[in-house]
């Protein structure tokens, strides 16, 4: 697995990790967005950037997160790719703080 | 092209084709504007420090190339390799045929401590290891010799990490990575049993990345520690510790805890030990002629979170060690006609456009990546700075185009008369070939031509 993003992202959707990936990793889905594990490189880059700390790497995923892995991984490889900061989700701010951020 | 177009069209150059100079174009295709990119590198390959800077070890990152390649590939975009700025062509003749030229060209220097001993045989700044194992043509004539007990690596960021790590591996993994065979060779006849990595200040201070600081606790020829003293932090740190904007530092903490664990284990012999030392500022170097030890004040940290500065105790420790390298930040070089801001020389630029000398705007002059913002971050932070300075160069655009400028075919016509052997992006492929070509037969990724000469006898 590399890099992934999880249900944090859900409903929140800011889009600040993606400007930062250098290989175009970030796909956007409606509600949340997905890294395609076969272009991530797994530099870490975007983890700092998400406001609700969605974004998890191998080494720290929690178990209860494990099927994010096969989320990804199926849906980036069916959206479109994002590069460039979009709108966040239209609540994202009330989700933000529900997640305690 | 008819002409109309080209009259509105962009003449950009950018110098330096390591990943800010490839994302500058990135951004400036994306923008909208018809633009023609000539891309300059001094080297007859392109891709900067993800050839030569990303660890050979460390094949996975390296593959952002592919990523670079497909801007390479695009039909604005031109690279011309073995043409260097200054040397082969000038700042004025280049000014004279763009409108655009961002200067992307990294920060080649280490900087220097500026103590005592820095000269002994035994003491390198990072950079001259660095490119000698990833077979940078301009740091091959450097002679490491590794038979020593103990390295001492001082600072505490990535590029430490990196240098801790083909220390303590064995000859066996180090094959495994794109290491030249000529460097193997040497490295072969390593016999370090310890390797510090000393910092200044304390664990939330550091600037580790947690995947790098993570991977040195799995290596199987190597245990790492640190004194459990170093994790007891006073309130200020501890401030710092639990900001949530920190995550980083959180989790490399985490880490950190797992190594102070092995810290009164019983250390096996065949393993090599990696230490993590904080809170110790280098004083000065001791040997004759060969290093043989290297001193430091014991230090603390004073302030608010945040805020807070190193200080110097009076006690002295000692190491002894054969081999030091200093990791602690890099420089620019100092460019005739532009102002640089010392001490890191960055180009002194307002919103990415340069200054010359002489106070003023440089029309026309835009800086992207470390040269512009210092060596801090990871590959993509120069994205997002890239993407900065294009904003930038987009907002000026109208001005900038009212300039006549010949571009690309004038560039190439001045490099044509002065006879430069320049390299296309079709040679570096032809070069990237026969590298991958060379490594199969021996088992690695590739096996690089380690000086210019090679690169361009194979075309």
């Amino acid at each position: 697995m590399t890099t992934l993003v999880t249900d944090n992202c859900q409903r929140c959707r800011f889009t600040e990790c993606v400007t930062s990936c250098p290989v175009s990793a970030f796909h956007a889905g409606e509600e949340m967005l997905f890294i395609n594990p076969d272009v991530c490189v797994d530099c870490g880059a975007c983890i700092p950037k998400c406001p609700v700390q969605a974004i998890y790497e191998d080494l720290d995923l929690p178990d209860e997160l494990n099927e994010w892995i096969e989320v990804n991984e199926r849906r980036s490889k069916k959206l479109p790719k994002i590069t460039a900061k979009a709108l966040p989700y239209k609540d994202a701010e009330v989700r933000k703080k529900a997640l305690g951020f | 092209m008819d002409k109309l177009k080209a009259k509105h069209q962009l003449k950009v150059a950018i110098i330096g084709s390591g990943p800010s100079g490839f994302y500058v174009a990135d951004a400036l295709i994306n923008a909208d504007i018809p633009v023609e990119i000539t891309l300059l590198e001094k080297l007859p390959c392109p891709y900067g420090l993800i050839r030569y800077g990303v660890a050979p070890d460390h094949q996975k990152l390296k593959r952002i190339a592919n990523t670079l390649d497909v801007i390479a590939e695009h039909p604005s975009v031109t690279f011309l390799g073995n043409v260097e700025l200054g040397k082969d062509i000038s700042l004025e003749e280049l000014n004279l045929l763009y409108q655009v030229i961002v200067f992307c060209n990294g920060m080649p220097d280490s900087m220097s401590l500026g103590i005592e001993g820095e000269e002994l045989t035994g003491v390198y700044p990072c950079n001259d290891l660095i490119g000698w194992y990833n077979g940078h043509p301009y740091y091959q004539n450097q002679e490491f010799n590794f038979d020593h007990d103990t390295a001492v690596v001082i600072g505490h960021g990535n590029v430490a990490i990196d240098i801790a790590r083909i220390l303590s591996k064995s000859i066996d993994e180090l094959r495994e990575s794109d290491i030249p065979e000529p460097a193997l060779e040497v490295l072969s006849n390593k016999t370090l049993k310890h390797v510090h990595m000393v910092g200044r200040r304390g664990p939330v201070q550091s600037k580790f990345t947690t995947k790098e600081l993570h991977e040195l606790g799995k290596l199987s020829h190597c245990n790492v520690s640190l004194d459990p003293k170093y994790l007891d932090l006073k309130a200020a740190c501890q401030q710092e510790l639990d900001d949530t904007a920190n995550i980083i530092v959180q989790k490399n903490y985490k880490v950190l805890q797992s190594y102070a664990n092995n810290f009164s284990e019983v250390h096996d012999k065949n393993k090599t030990q990696i230490k993590i030392d904080f809170m110790l500022n280098p004083k000065y170097f001791s040997g004759k002629k060969q290093l043989s030890s290297a001193f430091f004040e014991e230090t603390y940290l004073e302030g608010t979170a945040f805020k807070q500065t190193c200080q110097s105790l009076d006690s002295v420790i000692e190491i002894p060690c054969g081999l030091a390298f200093t990791s602690v930040g890099f420089r620019g070089a100092i460019l005739e006609d532009l102002a640089v801001t010392e001490p890191k020389r960055t180009l002194t630029n307002q919103h990415s456009k340069l200054l010359g000398s002489d106070g003023k705007i440089f029309e026309g002059l835009y800086a992207a990546g470390w040269i512009k913002r210092g060596p801090q971050g990871v590959i993509g932070t120069n994205r997002e700075c890239a993407q900065d300075t294009v904003d930038n160069i987009v907002k000026d655009a109208p001005a900038l185009l009212q300039k006549s400028a010949e571009g690309e075919a004038g560039l190439l016509k001045i490099l044509n008369i002065k006879n430069i052997r320049y390299t296309t992006f079709e040679d570096w492929k032809v070069i990237d070939e026969k590298e991958v070509e060379k490594g199969k037969t021996l088992g690695k990724p590739r096996e690089k031509f380690i000086t210019v000469d090679a690169m361009l006898a194979c075309l």
